[in-house]
């Protein structure tokens, strides 16, 4: 196949002087399978004739090409075929999907203004990744001042009574009635049980004349690490060199390594996922964090939505959306982006005020994402929201 | 690895046939088309019991659906599509609950992660293990996005213009992720001890796609 002159997949041609292989990367890819023309290959022929450093990402990339290729195939369960087929041709009704009954608790969350006290019961977990760049520090936060392993076990993922327990000790700017704080059940959005007063966890209370958290925050100055149980607990993992490996190589800027949580200017990666029951999780993200929708599709998979935040204001967010009823758990999983994400890193963050919105997929929103700044030495981070189900 | 055993027309064939219920012409669409639905889940998902929950799903949702399936678009594309969204569909269910399975994971001794027992030197050999648990991390290890690209081209064979068809995405942002997805494998590999070697003979300027 002659591509055309003036070029292929609706992207002008090719032609020198060529910059790095990173501005030509789909081009890179069709030039290793020899489906360039002949103007477009010479234009990267005279390129790597003087580039060492593109040379040798080209010769990467054939070396996985060659090595992708010669991965064996698995062979399919032999059992699948009839598990495929007795239920095909056995009349059964197909297995419902659990669904909460609870009619829209969100939905009558954001009728409400959200200052006003909620136990959002159908949203189950917040869970927040933060890695701490370079230092393999990992904070952890939801699961009170037991920050092992075992502190991280599924019921807190639920919003099983440890979290929220644990949740409602750290939550320090709510009223008395904290202590009746409901359980964020899972399934059984179970609202009704709230304290007997009716109220269930404190409303949100902003300062000033904030009416987002994210106002509130930017509003205020950064603030001091208050001990606060549920979310300042900071353990020390030896996961750096995973981190390193999983994020690749110059990931971390300088490669500050080790050391204790407070460091000069790390990148910090910040995903937060939101279980929720239904679809309006996402507003009820926004209007908790006043993080705004980008224009910017997503992945295909998942709805975010991510902000730039001052790296000091991670924890006041936190302790927001903490105060809000969310359960927040943090995990140290840094992945590599997802396009947006990757789409974001070529750009200048400091341009990215608002969010990344996808329409949700059927009555669900999901996804959790890692994206880390293009400047290793940024001051800010993204913080990226999503809902999960 | 590419196995697009039928043509369109064979294809067309079985289709029309099984729509009409024909129990032969569904297992034969089911031979043909596990395989790679299957190894697409599984390089997913990283997981076997995971993939073959998914790839079950997904033939019971595409001949539950053969009614609706209008011949427009080749039925490869079709079920391809159908199998990623129960990808989609099983990570986010799993997903507040997995990454604990993840965090313990990656939570190493105080050595970091395990070595390969040929130590720093050794690298994978991907003819001996298809799944080998390196490559089955070093997959994981990056974002649904990338992967998706990575395996349904590189390690499924499906071309570019298929897969941005099955994806959704122009054939730029494939070969882009692709691009990506390349270099921070060959990337976590490296780092981890399983340096993906150089080519066993010559250098070729322009290297033939590998079938």
């Amino acid at each position: 196949m002659t591509p055309p002159l003036d070029g292929h997949d609706g992207y002008p041609a090719l032609h020198s002087p060529l910059g790095h292989i990173e501005e030509w990367e789909s081009s890179a890819v069709d030039y290793l399978e020899a489906r360039l023309s002949a103007l477009e290959s010479s234009a990267i022929d005279s390129h790597l004739a003087a580039c060492g450093s593109c040379r040798e990402r080209l010769a990467e990339q054939k070396r996985m090409i060659v090595f992708l290729a010669a991965v064996e195939s698995v062979e399919v369960p032999g059992d699948l075929e009839s598990r495929v087929f007795d239920r095909l041709f056995l009349v059964s009704p197909p297995p419902s999907r659990e669904r909460p009954t609870e009619p829209g608790v969100l939905r009558r969350l954001l009728t409400g203004a959200v200052r006003r006290p909620w136990v959002p019961a159908a949203i189950a977990a917040v869970v927040v990744m933060v890695a701490l760049a370079g230092s393999g520090d990992v904070i952890r936060s939801g699961g009170g001042a037991d920050t092992s392993r075992s502190g991280l076990d599924s019921s807190s993922v639920a919003g099983g009574a440890t979290t929220v327990d644990a949740q409602t000790e750290s939550s320090k700017s709510a009223p008395a009635s904290t202590s009746s704080v409901s359980p964020l059940g899972a399934e059984s959005s179970d609202v009704a049980s709230r304290d007997a007063a009716g109220n269930t966890v404190a409303a949100l209370d902003l300062p000033g004349t904030a009416t987002t958290v994210l106002d509130a925050i930017q509003d205020s100055p950064p603030q001091a690490d208050t001990g606060d149980p549920g979310l300042t607990e900071t353990t020390v993992t030896t996961a750096t060199t995973d981190m390193a490996a999983i994020s690749g190589p110059g990931a971390y800027g300088a490669g500050d390594q080790g050391g204790a949580a407070q460091h000069a200017t790390p990148t910090i990666w910040v995903s937060v996922g939101v279980a929720a029951g239904d679809v309006d999780a996402g507003s009820v993200i926004e209007q908790i964090t006043g993080l705004h929708p980008l224009a910017i599709q997503s992945s295909p998979d998942v709805p975010v939505y991510a902000a730039k935040i001052g790296r000091d204001s991670i924890d006041a967010i936190l302790r927001q959306l903490s105060d809000a009823g969310l359960t927040v758990r943090l995990s140290d999983v840094p992945r590599t982006p997802l396009d947006p994400a990757s789409a974001l890193e070529a750009h200048d963050i400091s341009a990215l005020p608002y969010l990344v919105p996808v329409s949700p997929q059927g009555d669900t929103l999901s996804g959790s994402i890692l994206s880390r700044t293009a400047d290793t030495e940024a001051d800010y981070v993204l913080m990226v929201l999503s809902a999960v189900r | 690895m590419p196995d697009h055993m039928l043509t369109k027309d064979q294809d067309a064939a079985l289709v029309a046939r099984a729509k009409t219920g024909d129990r032969d012409a569904l297992r034969e669409l089911y031979d043909t088309y596990s395989g790679r639905g299957y190894n697409l889940a599984l390089r997913m998902l990283g997981d076997p019991w995971d993939a073959a929950d998914v790839l079950q799903e997904a033939f019971i949702k595409a001949f539950g659906a053969l009614s609706g399936f209008k011949g427009d678009a080749r039925f490869s594309t079709w079920f391809h599509r159908i199998v990623v969204n129960a990808v989609y569909d099983h990570m986010r269910r799993r997903r507040v609950d997995p990454l604990e399975d993840e965090i313990m994971d990656r939570l190493a001794g105080p050595g970091g992660p395990a070595q390969p027992a040929g130590g720093i030197q050794a690298s994978v050999e991907p003819h001996m293990d298809g799944l080998s648990q390196p490559l089955r991390d070093a997959l994981m290890s990056l974002g649904e996005g990338f992967r998706l690209a990575i395996v349904l081209c590189d390690l499924l064979g499906f071309d570019h213009s298929e897969a941005a068809e099955i994806l959704g995405v122009q054939e730029g942002t494939i070969k882009s992720r692709i691009f990506r997805a390349r270099a921070l494998l060959a990337a976590y590999l490296r780092d981890h001890g399983y340096p993906v070697p150089e080519e066993p003979q010559g250098n070729h300027d322009h290297t033939e796609r590998v079938t």
